[in-house]
């Protein structure tokens, strides 16, 4: 099977909380 | 006490502590039940502790907010190989983000579409410009050798 990345999953963050804190 | 919370909750995401960032945004939900992007992190947090179940049974639970996490909810329908349900996920935004044309193409992938995950994969090495570069290159080696 060829090598294929999950690159979605590093795309899965906290989204920017500089205008909570 | 909302600033000092969210404080704590960067803190915790940057070090990777899921579990206890989980704790402090479900304070922050206590005191603000609607807050788009408290909400979001508490379904990053599952999503990141590999907890895709959790996650999908709390967007289910809080409809209202479900829509500022379409790409959270289909990346978890894709790890839980929920792939049809993951692609209408993503059809059903009406933004399409880069995030989004990355999950549709792997999702592709796995439903075997080559020809469009081809398309989604040029796109996106022309318009990305990230460290998944060389990541997205193989990706793309991977859907050629599948279309041969
Ligand atoms: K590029």
């Amino acid at each position: 099977k060829p090598l294929f990345f999950d690159v979605a999953l590093s795309l899965v963050e906290f989204p920017s909380l500089e205008d909570k804190l | 006490i909302l600033p000092g919370l969210f404080a704590d909750l960067q803190r915790l995401g940057q070090n990777g502590q899921y579990d206890r960032a989980i704790k402090v945004v479900n304070k922050i939900l206590q005191e603000s039940p609607e807050d788009e992007t408290a909400f979001t992190c508490k379904i990053v947090c599952f999503i990141q502790l590999g907890k895709f179940e959790e996650a999908l049974a709390a967007i289910r639970k809080n409809a209202k907010l479900a829509s500022c996490v379409v790409f959270e909810k289909a990346y978890c329908e894709y790890r839980l190989n929920r792939t049809n349900e993951a692609l209408k996920t993503l059809d059903s935004s009406d933004k399409s983000d880069d995030r989004i044309s990355e999950l549709r193409g792997q999702v592709l992938y796995r439903l075997e579409k080559y020809d469009e995950c081809f398309d989604i994969y040029r796109g996106l090495l022309k318009n990305t410009e990230d460290d998944f570069e060389e990541e997205r290159e193989t990706n793309l080696s991977a859907v050629m050798a599948a279309m041969q």
